[in-house]
């Protein structure tokens, strides 16, 4: 019979089962012990619910600066602080000796070559930011010299790896809502201003208005898009109180669908969007009026040039595999930083010992990776593994903006992760046959060594 | 030793002595898991997670002499300077409106599970589980320590300041407010 310390002992130590960190000869006695105590698994059970709602990240989220944007910043503020050490207001980097003119001149040119890389890099980010949530397709495209390089092109092009089953027309395109149009209910007026999807997600962005005498709107709740003859999806709110005038409060914000939305939308040409609860700011955060406000739309792909279902078998190297899923050329929404086009690759990342798909409960674990991108499944970070792709004309470039995760992905029965990577082009329609190749793979990097491929996929463009 | 682990006290070692590169490959390495732990610590506030951000690798820029490896790795360092810097941002920050109902009880070691009410308004719905957001802060940050950035009892205790015992006490709690959060929803839905 089980002793009750031992049951209180092993329960201590669930949430580093579930996080990954018990290890050895711990997580191989607690493996047996769950198999003996079912309230020890129930308490597994409750944990692992508990670290998937730890993992969701907030829809806001993507309103964050991109890494390059942000470290830029930090480069000025060193900079501003060195400065300000030199007339004696801030201290300098303990490491860094008195600075001399000329060793000051030789560190501002070092800088300087970073900060302008950085700087371009922080308006990509920026640029493209607003520009898929407020231009819905046409961004100002500032005039930068590209970033690519030029490597001699193959002599002997290898066989493409992957064959093309299909073109899917629209599916992983982008679309443009026709947008303007309003509904009222309880004299609060909800006004459709912006539907963008990219490959991975959609944005929708409405204007909410209240008439004075009503508390300020603090933005829809509970919405959902509906695609024609399709199923609903889910909707999550985001924004800010915007600006007050003429006695009419404004509420401008964006909502952000599930990873798949964009597939779904894909298929459909009108949907709806319902709001089915208006929140009303009045310190609380608890007035809701019940609608549903409903607006119905059209939206047109803009994006027909498309190639995918390209039928690429997984590369495995030491247990981790690479996939991928489909290669997306356009002219936008990638059409920024002075590059009229870009592809996109979808890959598949699956891997990591400690194997987790054994895990009678992995469908939760994956979920929780779906949505929290973390460890649990043991993938990569593609951004870290500089995944290039080489183009037909033998430039070799490195992906500018990285998606979040999206699901639908599975190696040999093995769940994964799915990443987008967008490679600005210095054209939109390249065709020939492109080479996809990951050098190294680096893991969640608390748990597994980076992985030496190559991965290497080579397919055509059409 | 973990092969990450060594790679990043080799790039501390380079930033305390003065390799900004070392620092800018810290930086790309920890963005995603700041930026996401500080954007739930601060509100939601995308403004104030970068400022804070901003802070915290200048502390690691200009104090990366200052780590031990024989104290933990440098990611429980580094979060143990997000903790300082989340505890400065929370008193002096007086320019955004959602400082009034900052959660000073996250500065405490006070262990109260029907806290919240105050927090409510900095917290917002929109995606996270209802019963999630209703948690304390305190409470959310040490699942979201746990299970989100995969530290163990010991680092999290580490980075805290606060000792072991509170930290699983504190995950006691979380787990027992939570689950009291989903069934008040359950109830109410």
């Amino acid at each position: 019979m089980m002793q009750p310390d031992a049951h209180e002992h092993w329960s201590d130590l669930l949430p580093l089962y579930v996080n990954g960190r018990l290890e050895g000869e711990d997580r191989e006695q607690l493996a047996r012990h769950l198999a003996e105590c079912a309230r020890c698994r129930e308490d597994l059970a409750g944990w692992r619910e508990i670290a998937r709602m730890a993992r969701q990240p907030h829809p806001g989220e993507w309103r964050l600066q991109a890494a390059p944007a942000s470290l830029a910043i930090l480069h000025q503020r060193i900079t501003a602080q060195s400065a300000a050490h030199a007339k004696g207001s801030y201290p300098m980097h303990p490491s860094i000796p008195p600075v001399t003119p000329s060793s000051q001149s030789e560190r501002r040119k070092g800088f300087s070559a970073i900060a302008v890389v950085a700087l371009l890099a922080m308006f990509v980010v920026t640029g493209f930011a607003m520009f898929r949530t407020h231009n819905g397709g046409h961004a100002s495209v500032p005039n930068v010299a590209t970033k690519s390089t030029k490597t001699p092109a193959p002599t002997a092009l290898p066989a493409p790896t992957c064959s093309i089953s299909s073109v899917t027309y629209g599916k992983g395109g982008t679309f443009q809502a026709t947008t303007g149009q309003s509904v009222t209910v309880h004299g609060i007026t909800m006004t459709l201003d912006t539907f963008y999807t990219d490959y991975t997600r959609t944005f929708v962005t409405v204007h909410v208005q209240t008439p004075a005498s009503q508390p300020a709107p603090y933005g829809p709740y509970d919405g959902s898009i509906t695609p024609e003859n399709g199923t609903a999806i889910s909707l999550g709110f985001g924004g800010s109180l915007g600006n007050t005038s003429a006695g009419v409060r404004n509420w401008e914000g964006y909502a952000l669908l599930p990873a798949q939305s964009a597939g779904v939308l894909g298929t459909h040409q009108t949907a709806t969007l319902t709001v089915n609860r208006m929140e009303l700011e009045n310190g609380k955060f608890d007035h809701f009026l019940t609608g549903p406000w409903q607006v119905r739309f059209a939206f047109t792909s803009v994006s027909p040039h498309s190639v995918e279902n390209l039928n690429c078998a997984p590369q495995t190297h030491q247990g981790f595999s690479m996939q991928v899923l489909s290669v997306v050329q356009a002219p936008a929404p990638l059409q920024y930083d002075g590059y009229p086009g870009g592809i996109a690759v979808g890959v598949c990342f699956v891997g990591g010992k400690g194997d987790p798909y054994n895990d009678p409960l992995f469908d939760e674990l994956y979920q929780s990776a779906i949505f929290g991108g973390m460890s649990p499944l043991g993938i990569v970070h593609p951004p870290e593994s500089e995944p290039l792709l080489t183009l037909p004309d033998g430039t070799q470039v490195k992906p500018q903006y990285e998606q979040h995760p999206t699901p639908a992905c599975r190696i040999n029965g093995k769940a994964g992760l799915v990443y987008n990577l967008h490679y600005l082009t210095e054209t939109s329609a390249f065709t020939g046959r492109a080479i996809f190749t990951v050098p190294t793979i680096y893991p969640d990097q608390n748990q597994f060594p980076p992985v030496d491929g190559p991965w290497t996929f080579s397919f055509d463009l059409k | 030793m973990n092969h990450a682990i060594a790679e990043e006290q080799r790039l501390l070692a380079l930033v305390a002595s003065g390799d900004q590169g070392a620092l800018d490959e810290l930086y790309l390495r920890y963005h995603a898991r700041l930026t996401h732990y500080l954007f739930q610590r601060l509100g939601h506030n995308a403004e104030w997670t970068e400022d804070v951000l901003q802070e915290v690798f200048l502390n690691v820029w200009y104090s990366a002499k200052s780590y031990q490896p024989q104290n933990g790795s440098p990611a429980t360092w580094i979060f143990g300077i997000v903790h300082h810097q989340l505890a400065k941002a929370y008193r002096s920050r007086s320019r955004h409106s959602v400082t009034a109902t900052l959660p000073a009880e996250m500065l405490d070691d006070v262990e109260d599970i029907t806290q919240g009410d105050t927090e409510e308004a900095i917290v917002s719905r929109l995606a996270m589980a209802d019963a999630f957001a209703r948690l304390s802060p305190k409470h959310r940050e040490i699942l979201e320590l746990v299970f989100y950035q995969g530290f163990t009892f010991e680092e999290c205790a580490r980075i805290l300041g606060v000792p072991l015992g509170t930290i699983k006490s504190r995950m006691t709690y979380a787990r027992r407010a939570l689950l009291h959060e989903v069934e008040q929803s359950a109830r109410e839905g």
